[in-house]
């Protein structure tokens, strides 16, 4: 899935202002959590190769690419999971857990940041209109954010979160 | 494809004393009180100068602060 080279340093092409949710639960040797994110990712497509790349908005410390945008975004899911897994290997407990991902999910890179405003300006002002598979969500309606459990406090069989289904796909920024 | 020694030549020049610390299936960088976590290890049974994605090594030199510094160094033009 890795073998595809997109870009050099600044990579060609569309930008689409996209929205994705991860959630997926991480096993430790001493504890398990649930991690469900929400954040913001800018995808390149290069018109003439339909090789994408994305970059991290928020949180800002991703990048994934791929011969297209559904590949790009599946090799983001599996290192998303490996990110997750070093947390965990880093992490004693729960509290060191969820302090890795508090400053995982505040890193941003400004410029991305910027170029993620102005191409939800160009999706808003139907410059852009993304692929045609690509379901639109109101990004006013978006919150950035990462919520852990510990799963421990689950075994009374309480329901202690709502946890979506990943999409399978991102969504694009409206 | 940028080699991975002569990314930590880049971030010896321009993060000087950052850490680096190897994980499962990442290295961590951090610099600055900032910590990049998807830095590559390579994979297994390849040579240990391995190459890295240009668009990633962006990504840890912009989170990093030192982007400037990272193009000078690795001869990197700017386009825009």
């Amino acid at each position: 899935m890795k073998d595809v080279v997109c870009a050099e340093w600044d990579p060609p092409g569309e930008e689409w202002p996209l929205l994705f949710r991860h959630s997926e639960e991480v096993r430790g040797k001493d504890f398990k959590v649930c991690v469900m994110m929400m954040g913001r990712l800018l995808a390149t497509i290069d018109p003439e190769t339909g090789c994408c790349t994305i970059d991290g908005v928020y949180p800002g410390s991703l990048f994934a690419e791929g011969a297209s945008l559904s590949e790009a975004n599946d090799n983001l899911r599996a290192d998303i999971s490996k990110i997750l897994e070093d947390v965990m290997v880093s992490s004693r407990n729960v509290t060191e857990f969820r302090a890795h991902i508090e400053d995982f999910m505040q890193a941003t890179d400004e410029v991305v940041v910027a170029s993620w405003k102005k191409a939800l300006d160009r999706v808003r002002s139907g410059q852009e209109e993304g692929a045609p598979d690509l379901r639109k969500y109101d990004a006013s309606d978006w919150s950035d954010f990462a919520v852990v459990a510990d799963v421990r406090e689950t075994q009374d069989h309480r329901p202690l979160m709502a946890i979506p289904a990943p999409p399978e796909a991102s969504l694009l920024a409206a | 494809m940028i080699k991975i020694n002569a990314i930590y030549e880049m971030l010896d020049e321009c993060a000087p004393g950052h850490t680096r610390s190897s994980k499962l299936h990442h290295i961590w960088v951090t610099y600055n009180s900032k910590t990049y976590r998807k830095l590559p290890k390579g994979p297994h049974g390849k040579p240990a100068n391995y190459p890295v994605e240009p668009g990633l090594v962006r990504s840890l030199a912009r989170m990093l602060q030192i982007e400037e510094c990272a193009r000078n160094h690795l001869g990197i033009r700017l386009i825009s």
